[in-house]
C-alpha cells in the first residue's frame, strides 16, 4: 500500500485537503514530505482544466504517481448532480466529468464519483422512486463507464453518506449530550 | 448507499464494470458497525482508500485504530492508495507530516 495526499488549488481551511495552491508546487511538496502519489481536487470545466503536460512533467521529476482525481467541486460549487430531476444538469454533470476522464487518459489517475451524484432532499422513501433514482444513476455512471473504457480510465465509487440515517445511528451514542428543551 | 455493503450490490446490481469501490474512514466511522468487516465486504472491489480520523483530522488525532485497519486491508490483499484525505486545523505541512507518519507507522514503513 502507497500513501497519498490530497491537493487542491483552491479550498477552504474546512476542506479535506491537505495542501493548497498551484497543484503543480504542491506536488513537490508532496514529494518533500515523502508522499508516493497525489490526489488532485479541482473544478473542471471546459476551458479551465490543469495543464496535463506541465502535471506529467512535475510527477516524473518528483518520482510521483497522480492515483485519483476528485470530483466533488462539481456538486459543491457548480450544483450539478447525476441523478437530478432536471435533465440539463445531469447532463451537464456527464459532460464535465468526461473533462476528468479526458484529464486521466493523460495522467493517470482514477476518477472519484462521489458528491457529484447528488442527493435529494424531501419524500423520497418509497420503493419505487428509490429505485428510479438509482436506475437514473446507474445509466449515468454506465454511460460515463463506457466513455472511461474507451480512454482505458477508470473509477472509484465512493459511498456516501446517508445524512438522515446517520444522525439516528448518532444519537444513542451521543445520548448523554442530548437534551431536549421545551 | 452509504454502506460498503450497499455500494457492493449497487456496482454488481447494475453491472458497473470498470467501476470500484472507495471506502472513507470518516464516513465508516459513521456508517459501518466493523471497520473489518466493511473492508471484507468491499473486497476485491476495493480500489481506493481515503484515510482521516473520527474527526477528520489527519490520522492519529483521534480515536480510530489505523494499525488495525491496515491488517484488515492486508488480509484482503489490498495493495491500492490511502489518501490522506483530511482538514487541516493550523499548519499544513506540519499536520500532513504527521499524518504520514501515523500511516506509515500502521504500516510498518519507517519514518
Amino acid at each position: 500500500m502507497r500513501i497519498s495526499s490530497t491537493l487542491a488549488l483552491q479550498a477552504p481551511f474546512s476542506a479535506p485537503t491537505l495542501l493548497r495552491g498551484d497543484l503543480c508546487e504542491s506536488i513537490s511538496r508532496s514529494a518533500a514530505l515523502g508522499f508516493a502519489g497525489v490526489e488532485l481536487q479541482f473544478k473542471a470545466e471546459t476551458h479551465s482544466v490543469p495543464d496535463a503536460d506541465k502535471t506529467a512533467r512535475v510527477c516524473e521529476e518528483s518520482n510521483m504517481t497522480v492515483c485519483a482525481l476528485a470530483t466533488g467541486a462539481l456538486y459543491v460549487h457548480d450544483g450539478l448532480s447525476l441523478i437530478s430531476d432536471d435533465n440539463l444538469v445531469a447532463e451537464e454533470a456527464l459532460a464535465r466529468l468526461r473533462l476528468y476522464v479526458d484529464f486521466a487518459s493523460q495522467i493517470g489517475g482514477r476518477v472519484i464519483i462521489g458528491c457529484v451524484i447528488g442527493c435529494v432532499r424531501g419524500n423520497i422513501d418509497t420503493k419505487n422512486s428509490r429505485r428510479q433514482y438509482l436506475s437514473r444513476l446507474a445509466e449515468g455512471l454506465l454511460r460515463l463507464g463506457e466513455y472511461g473504457e474507451r480512454r482505458n480510465v477508470s473509477f472509484l465509487r465512493e459511498k456516501s453518506i446517508d445524512t438522515k440515517r446517520t444522525i439516528w445511528q448518532q444519537l444513542p451514542k451521543q445520548g448523554s449530550l442530548l437534551r431536549i428543551t421545551a | 448507499m452509504a454502506t460498503a455493503s450497499e455500494t457492493r450490490v449497487f456496482i454488481e446490481d447494475y453491472g458497473l464494470t470498470g467501476y470500484s469501490i472507495l471506502l472513507d474512514t470518516f464516513h465508516m466511522d459513521m456508517e459501518e458497525r466493523d471497520f473489518i468487516q466493511a473492508v471484507r465486504t468491499a473486497g476485491t472491489l476495493l480500489g481506493h482508500m481515503h484515510m482521516s480520523d473520527s474527526t477528520k483530522l489527519v490520522p492519529g488525532t483521534a480515536r480510530i485504530n489505523f494499525q488495525s485497519l491496515v491488517a484488515g486491508l492486508r488480509a484482503i490483499g489490498y495493495q491500492g492508495w490511502l489518501s490522506l484525505e483530511c482538514r487541516i486545523e493550523r499548519d499544513e505541512e506540519l499536520e500532513a507530516a504527521n499524518g504520514l507518519a501515523c500511516l506509515k507507522q500502521a504500516l510498518g514503513q519507517s519514518l
